[in-house]
């Protein structure tokens, strides 16, 4: 018996020239297989499952939470592999509480999302330390699913969507495995049982997804970090203080236009206006443009249409074309700007000027929000009145001396002329052209002043620079100016007939009051030489454009250009119609159907009757609907046994067709007829002789089957026995 | 008016005992099958409120559909676990007569028609534990349920129920099922105390009953004066008293079990002690015969004859 063992050892040691690492991982491919082969595979298939719904957490949770978790979870992995024991009853204990406290220092609370987000994690891989019955395992594979409902708290891409789908197919694979008598870890039965479950459930998803009544308000206050970590423009700006402009290429807002598509150079997107300069950082004035961040429903309230905010008047916005239509829909940014083109001729349903024409929502911007707009292109902002004139000429002191000498021999040289204004924005707008400025997005940092120190020293910088540079220059002439940013530009794709607005897309620039005109828009890096721009894809970022696509690259480059917008575009109907559906979607969509003036009633109607219709199909697809034979005489013949099993008669499968008839027919003894005849024709089509070609005894037996009626036959016997009774009484 | 008729009609007790026995085989229609939430599945359903109202207060949509996801699929584990009971054909096979105090195991017969194969049907007796299996498409699996034995005689058989949680255990689809179907129960033997004595060995008529020592002829209980060589140590080791080993020709006693040589017992303890005379006349490879007032059974001697005798003893009223 040990001979041939012994062999194979002395071989490994005369001949080196075998491959032992070959040897030693199929060894290990054993080992690991007889693990698992050991192991309880609904087990198995939990841990996969739990493993897949905590993975997504790591970008979202405390790092030393997550390590916990994973701790646990491979300890379970451990104790079914038979590597380890589970840990005792008084341990178990310590370690919950220990979560607590560790949840609790973590966040310096237990409650909120993050927090109980954190704790339902650790609490669920706990649970499997203690899991032994079946009870137990289902509590786990609940949990499971819940911890999946908290991950879309943070993020609900389609991409996070379809992982997490074949996170349900995985958890479910492991509930059908723990209710099978036994199961090996690899038996794709279960798999593919879970898939085809969760395939049926799909339409009910659907119609309940589209039908369930949305509510326009949350039932009760959300925790305050319930969407934190959203990021969009700041609400500062402070020249010189970031080395780098970010390349974020995160999509800001999608546009729609109704009306043909504005020249590139008229895309400017007004976001947040500042009018106050501390020498460092440009702020909101506090007396006119603060943003109210009290965000609960109150505000409505205190805030009448009159008062703080402006309303659209006619008088401070005239415009002089007709306004271009367009709908946006904007990725939540935790912030209240809403962003509209130069300058809005309406306000959006949840909207609302305030005295700088920022466009602001009720409520900070949580979840993406879809609002119709107009805007005049051509306009007039204010053009008769200015108050609060003193705001846009306030300059901070011991800033920028030798930008207000410049400003002060502008002044003298033009003074008195006609139009002095526009020639002053005209001279500085020349004086960045001409001397030595340049674009970059990687500028020196800028210590103490950052006025002069750009103007005269640095003189590299984006946006942000140049838009401070030049307001604070016009405000030295004794113009009124502020900072506007927002967005300018955007990408056209050509697949979804809609612009793409990204972060990268970010802008400041200039606003000028001039008499008579009215603020002014005055993007002074526009004027910037093209060979000043120190790489020409830059060119892009204050060339007032659109990036038209597909011009200057090549076949490859373009073909991935082109994925990359069908990507979009699809995530563009992804959010428009899955994670943007909500209440107003809904109440559109029940008047396409016709059935909005049913109210909440048309919606229970539909939503039952669709319910009962999806369920009474599955039912028929599971319950009744019979494999059928393409044979003609088996077809028959099954459609025989049919009729039988529905007075109670079934054959079964150990049974050949002649058994079968004698049982009906002592059972039934009024059915021998008709059954002798068609298991006789059917016996002899099977087993006799029988020309293929002859389909007479097919059709005979067809037509034996066809008026073959056993239900009736009973009810007519008894009926008839009935009779006879009578007549002998 | 009909309403109420209907209640009255209605009976409770009719999903978990089926009404009438019935023949075997017994197809399970969906009149017979029934099936509501397990405790797992009324946790499951709560748990789904619980993200119903996550999904609503957060605005969630994926929430919502990943709400009606799993909604979605407890309403269609509902169907699978109720066709995983569905036309099944239940049959029994002939029970194996037991003594009373032991437990039976009845023969069941699942037969699959179709619909794929069903997994983890369980079948209990009420008051046993449960027996699960699989039953493959297209196939059928025999299982045997345990059943404690009442008292002697002929029983029809109760009523068992098939059950299944399979697949997700949300759910518990089941259906009684009572056959009409009978089995018999032996009565329990007395203790054992060897065969009755030589009184009752009555002679065979024909053949030469020789103490010879040329055949083995039987065994018979010890007497004073046997010979040591002759005693049957198999049944001493087996605790079945002292016997003998008889040689001679073809000519042996035969046995008489007889009702009226137990005078001084009772009815009951009489068929005791018949029966543990049967097994053991049995076992000794006599010929032996049965008395009782409503039947005799001649001498005779094999399973056939032992199991008419034991039928008798247990049928006796």
């Amino acid at each position: 018996m040990n001979t041939p063992a012994h062999n194979s050892r002395y071989d490994v040691r005369t001949s080196p020239l075998k491959t032992p690492p070959r040897k030693l991982r199929e060894q290990w491919q054993d080992r690991l297989h007889h693990k698992l082969d050991s192991a309880p595979a609904a087990n198995l298939w939990l841990f996969a499952g739990l493993a897949m719904v905590v993975l997504p957490h790591f970008a979202y949770q405390k790092f030393a939470i997550m390590v916990c978790c994973s701790v646990l979870l491979l300890w379970r992995l451990l104790y079914d592999l038979k590597t380890t024991a589970l840990p005792p009853r008084w341990l178990r204990i310590v370690l919950a509480f220990a979560a607590f406290a560790g949840v609790g220092t973590l966040h310096h609370t237990i409650f909120g999302r993050d927090a109980g987000v954190s704790l339902l994690l650790i609490m669920l891989c706990l649970k499997l330390l203690e899991m032994k019955k079946q009870r137990d395992f289902i509590v786990a594979v609940s949990l499971g699913y819940f911890v999946v409902i908290t991950g879309f708290l943070y993020s609900q891409t389609m991409l996070i969507a379809v992982y997490m789908f074949g996170t349900i197919i995985v958890l479910t694979t492991a509930l059908i495995a723990s209710n099978r008598l036994a199961s090996a870890w690899n038996d794709m039965a279960n798999v593919r049982l879970a898939g085809s479950m969760l395939v049926l459930a799909i339409p009910m998803a659907a119609l309940l997804f589209v039908l369930f009544p949305r509510l326009p308000t949350p039932l009760w206050g959300l925790p305050d970090d319930a969407f934190a970590g959203k990021t969009g423009l700041s609400d500062q700006m402070s020249p010189g203080q970031i080395s780098r402009l970010s390349d974020d290429d995160a999509v800001a807002f999608r546009v729609q236009f109704n009306s043909p598509l504005p020249r590139p150079s008229q895309l400017y997107w007004r976001g947040p206006v500042f009018s106050h300069f501390d020498g460092k950082t440009w702020r909101h004035d506090t007396t006119i443009e603060i943003p109210d961040t009290i965000d609960n429903t109150t505000a409505d309230t205190k805030h009448s249409d009159s008062g703080a905010y402006g309303t659209l008047n006619k008088q401070d916005i005239v415009g002089r074309d007709t306004p271009v239509a367009y709908s946006v829909t904007l990725e939540p940014h935790n912030q209240r700007w809403l962003f509209a083109l130069e300058m809005p001729a309406v306000l959006p349903a949840n909207g609302k000027f305030n005295d700088a024409f920022e466009l602001l929502s009720r409520q900070p911007v949580k979840k993406l929000v879809h609002y119709e707009m107009r805007s005049y292109l051509d306009y007039d902002l204010q053009p008769q009145r200015l108050s609060n004139r003193h705001v846009y000429l306030q300059l901070p002191s011991n800033i920028g001396i030798k930008a207000q000498e410049l400003i002060l021999q502008l002044i003298t040289s033009i003074a008195n002329q006609q139009d002095r204004d526009e020639k002053i924005v005209a001279a500085i707008l020349n004086y960045f052209r001409q001397q030595p400025f340049f674009y970059t997005k990687q500028p020196p940092l800028l210590r103490d002043d950052p006025i002069d120190e750009f103007l005269f020293e640095t003189r590299q910088g984006f946006c942000e620079h140049y838009a401070s540079a030049f307001t604070f220059l016009m405000r030295a002439a004794g113009i009124p100016a502020r900072v506007v940013t927002g967005y300018q530009g955007g990408e056209f794709n050509t697949l979804g007939d809609y612009l793409i607005v990204r972060q990268s897309d970010a802008h400041a620039w200039s606003e000028v009051w001039i008499a008579g005109k009215g603020w002014t828009r005055v993007d002074p890096t526009a004027v910037i030489p093209p060979e000043h721009v120190q790489y020409q894809e830059h060119l892009q970022r204050f060339r007032p454009s659109v990036a038209t696509t597909t011009v200057d690259l090549t076949w490859l480059a373009s073909t991935w250009h082109n994925i990359k917008l069908s990507w979009d575009n699809v995530n563009h109907f992804w959010n428009m119609w899955v994670i943007g559906y909500n209440n107003k979607k809904q109440n559109s969509f029940m008047s396409w159907l016709g059935l909005e003036q049913f109210g909440w009633q048309g919606l229970a109607i539909a939503l039952f009757s669709g319910l009962s219709i999806l369920v009474m199909l599955v039912a028929f697809h599971l319950l009744y609907r019979h494999r059928q034979s393409s044979d003609p005489v088996q077809k028959a013949y099954q459609r025989f046994c049919r009729k039988l099993e529905s007075i109670g008669v079934r054959k079964s499968h150990s049974e050949g067709a002649a058994h079968f008839a004698q049982r009906v027919i002592r059972q039934q003894p009024e059915l021998s007829t008709p059954v002798a005849t068609i298991t006789r024709l059917y016996n002899a089509i099977r087993y006799s002789d029988h020309d293929a070609t002859d389909k007479h005894a097919e059709n005979e037996l067809r037509e034996a089957v066809k008026g073959f009626h056993p239900q009736r036959l009973l009810t007519g016997y008894q009926s008839g026995k009935n009779n006879s009774n009578n007549s002998f009484k | 008016m009909r309403f109420t008729k209907s209640i009255d009609k209605f009976n409770l007790a009719r999903f978990f005992k089926a009404q009438t026995a019935e023949k075997a085989p017994l197809l399970l229609t969906q009149r017979r099958v029934y099936i509501l939430p397990t405790g797992a599945g009324v946790f499951f359903g709560g748990l789904l409120l619980v993200m119903l109202m996550g999904a609503i207060n957060y605005n969630n949509s994926l929430g919502f559909m990943l709400t009606f996801l799993l909604a979605g699929l407890n309403v269609i584990s509902i169907l699978y676990t109720y066709r995983n009971l569905l036309h099944l054909q239940v049959s029994t096979r002939t029970i194996a007569p037991v003594f009373a105090g032991e437990r039976l195991l009845v023969p069941v017969l699942l037969d699959n028609g179709g619909h794929g194969a069903r997994f983890s049907v369980q079948l209990y007796f009420q008051g046993e534990s449960p027996v699960a299996c699989d039953v493959p498409a297209n196939s059928w699996t025999q299982v045997e349920l345990p059943l404690a034995s009442k008292r002697r005689g002929l029983h029809v058989l109760e009523q068992f129920t098939l059950c299944s949680t399979f697949p997700l255990g949300l759910f518990r689809t089941w259906s009684p099922v009572r056959f009409d179907t009978t089995y018999l129960v032996y009565a329990k033997p007395a203790k054992q105390s060897g065969l009755p004595q030589e009184a009752l060995y009555q002679p065979k008529q024909t053949g030469d009953k020789g103490r010879g020592s040329d055949d083995f002829a039987g065994l018979r209980g010890y007497h004073q004066g046997d010979s040591l060589r002759h005693i049957h140590w198999k049944t001493l080791a087996k605790d079945q008293g002292l016997h003998t080993k008889q040689f001679g020709g073809d000519r042996s006693d035969e046995l008489w079990l007889d009702w009226r040589s137990l005078e001084h017992l009772d009815k009951e303890a009489r068929i005791a002690q018949l029966t543990r005379w049967v097994i053991d006349a049995e076992q000794t490879g006599i010929c032996y015969g049965l008395w009782t007032p409503q039947t005799q059974h001649a001498p005779a001697h094999g399973d056939a004859h032992k199991h008419n005798c034991l039928r008798t003893l247990a049928l006796i009223d």
